[in-house]
């Protein structure tokens, strides 16, 4: 009779796809479950196709072997249930993946871009004297994400989500920021022009409007006159206006 | 004193389920006192770490006043620790959970007898525990372990199951009547679960079955529907019944609650919808079946 720690080990290699001790945990014992995982990986595939509604319709054709792949790979350590999912983008970047399958190469940061929305809507209210919204994340991609959800939102319309496999879009680096309207709680994106990005970055560092632009005229060398001031003040205010920058 | 007079009585409850919850809110306030639904189950790992338009809505149900109940998925009493004798468990959750309860207020607690983390990973269903004597000790000590931790009782729930894993020890009854024992625990008896396991394993009848527990203890009731012959993708493995959440009860399930109710008093029972909800309409109808056999019991005893 084996202890029951390794018992559990066992069954933990059976979900993981690991080779089995089967005089620990015999066949008839798997095939019983072989019930719960079908039901775990359903649970996953829906869970996944709902996060990842873009870059579903890109891998779905192979679906239910990528998330088997997936729960092998990268098994959950959180309690939480949507966090499953949170690898799921450093899955589709890894070497085991793409020498398994082969998708256009804008997939991972896709997801990425897919499963940030998700964080930054459930994200943990957060205090702060900052003046940047603390709920936020700033992505710089390699890919023109915002195009590329575009573009498979019309092959969609269009019934051609099958010529999504097979093209490829070139890379172009894009910064994007996600975050929370604050008072309406929508998760927003807004793309970033290299002042923005910079502007964001040394608030969310330094948190002092004046010292930003001093630093915002050395990173871009820039006189600071009243002119160049005004362009950067008509800046906050967009930003403060899009609630990424909360003067209280 | 017996176990479970330390409790007051709840009556029917539903589980809060987020698309569910603006009908049952209001549908608690529209009929105030004539009311089904007289507190609401949460599974507290989906109200830990979150912020935004969920904290909102959760803060919703709180302002409500309605009792609310916590039942998790995630505490992994069956686990083993890698020290023998010593708790398992995830201080991230337990911390998380602490936290949650202090606002929620709850009368009790409550998770399956079952294993869903191993080595810090979790699993996301529901494995069975073998029913050996050495798995009574080690759910007993993560039990205490959890009562001393959040300073409130325990109860442990009787999961469906698929498999035993092993050869077992012991009966399903003599397991969970160990455990209680041993931990000094209540139970939530999940009616449901006692057919799916009957029918499933035919190890049993059901009106056995609840008369070999030690009823003292059984404080809360879960009752839900199942699905017939379901078939595993992965492998074509065939259940007769699957434990689902996700179908009306069966009048089968309906008479081991009423036998049920003739022989103790149960503190709470609840409706337990999760999933392929009917309209709302359609879950006060089983709220009100069950009422009826709540009143019609209550008259007999």
């Amino acid at each position: 009779m084996p202890q029951l720690k390794e018992l559990q080990d066992e069954i933990l290699n059976y979900f993981t796809g690991k080779e089995v001790d089967e005089k620990t945990l015999n066949e008839k014992a798997q095939k019983d479950l072989s019930i719960y995982k079908s039901l775990v990986l359903s649970g996953m595939q829906g869970l996944i196709q709902k996060i990842f509604d873009k870059s579903y319709q890109v891998i779905s054709d192979q679906f239910q072997d990528i998330v088997t792949d997936y729960l092998h790979q990268y098994p959950s350590k959180s309690p939480i249930y949507n966090e499953l999912c949170c690898d799921f983008p450093k899955f589709l970047a890894s070497d085991f993946f793409n020498e398994k399958y082969t998708y256009p190469s804008y997939l991972s940061e896709l997801a990425l871009y897919e499963y940030t929305e998700l964080e930054i809507r459930n994200y943990r209210d957060i205090k702060t004297e900052k003046l940047i919204n603390p709920v936020h994340k700033i992505l710089k991609l390699s890919y023109p994400v915002s195009q590329i959800i575009e573009y498979i939102k019309e092959q969609k319309a269009a019934d051609q989500l099958d010529e999504l496999k097979e093209t490829d879009i070139e890379a172009e680096a894009e910064a994007i920021v996600v975050f929370r309207e604050p008072n309406s709680f929508e998760t927003k994106f807004l793309m970033l022009s290299a002042p923005t990005l910079f502007v964001l970055e040394d608030l969310n560092s330094n948190n002092d409007i004046e010292r930003t632009f001093d630093n915002f005229c050395l990173k871009f060398q820039i006189e600071a006159n009243e002119n160049t001031k005004a362009q950067y003040q008509t800046l906050i205010q967009q930003l403060e206006a899009s609630s990424l920058i909360i003067k209280n | 004193m017996s176990y479970k007079s330390q409790f007051k009585n709840y009556g029917l409850g539903l589980g809060l389920r987020r698309s569910l919850k603006e009908k049952t809110l209001n549908y608690i306030q529209e009929k105030a006192d004539d009311s089904h639904i007289k507190w609401l189950e949460i599974v507290p790992e989906n109200h830990i770490v979150r912020g935004g338009i969920h904290k909102k809505s959760f803060q919703d149900v709180l302002d409500s006043g309605i009792q609310l109940i916590p039942h998790g998925v995630n505490l992994s009493i069956a686990t083993a620790s890698d020290t023998a004798g010593k708790p398992s468990f995830d201080r991230f959750l337990i911390d998380e959970l602490k936290e949650l309860f202090q606002v929620v207020k709850p009368p009790w607690f409550s998770d399956h007898i079952s294993c869903t983390r191993i080595n810090g990973f979790y699993l996301q269903d529901l494995i069975p525990s073998p029913r050996t004597q050495e798995a009574v000790d080690v759910i007993t000590t993560n039990i205490k372990f959890l009562e001393d931790e959040f300073q409130l009782p325990f109860l442990i729930e009787n999961p469906s199951f698929y498999t035993t894993l092993i050869e077992p020890e012991m009966s399903e009854l003599d397991f969970i009547n160990q455990i209680l024992n041993k931990a000094d625990c209540g139970m939530l008896l999940d009616v449901n679960n006692v057919y799916v396991n009957s029918i499933n394993h035919n190890d049993y009848q059901p009106a056995d079955f609840i008369r070999g527990l030690d009823l003292d203890r059984v404080v809360q009731v879960h009752i839900a529907g199942h699905l017939e012959d379901y078939t595993a993708w992965l492998t074509g493995e065939k259940l007769k019944v699957l434990d689902t959440h996700g179908e009306n009860i069966r009048k089968e399930v309906f008479d081991i609650l009423e036998d049920l109710l003739s022989l103790t008093e149960i503190k709470a029972i609840l409706l337990e919808r999760d999933s392929n909800f009917p309209d709302f309409d359609g879950m006060i109808e089983e709220l009100d079946e069950i009422a009826k056999i709540m009143e019609r019991e209550k008259c007999h005893s």
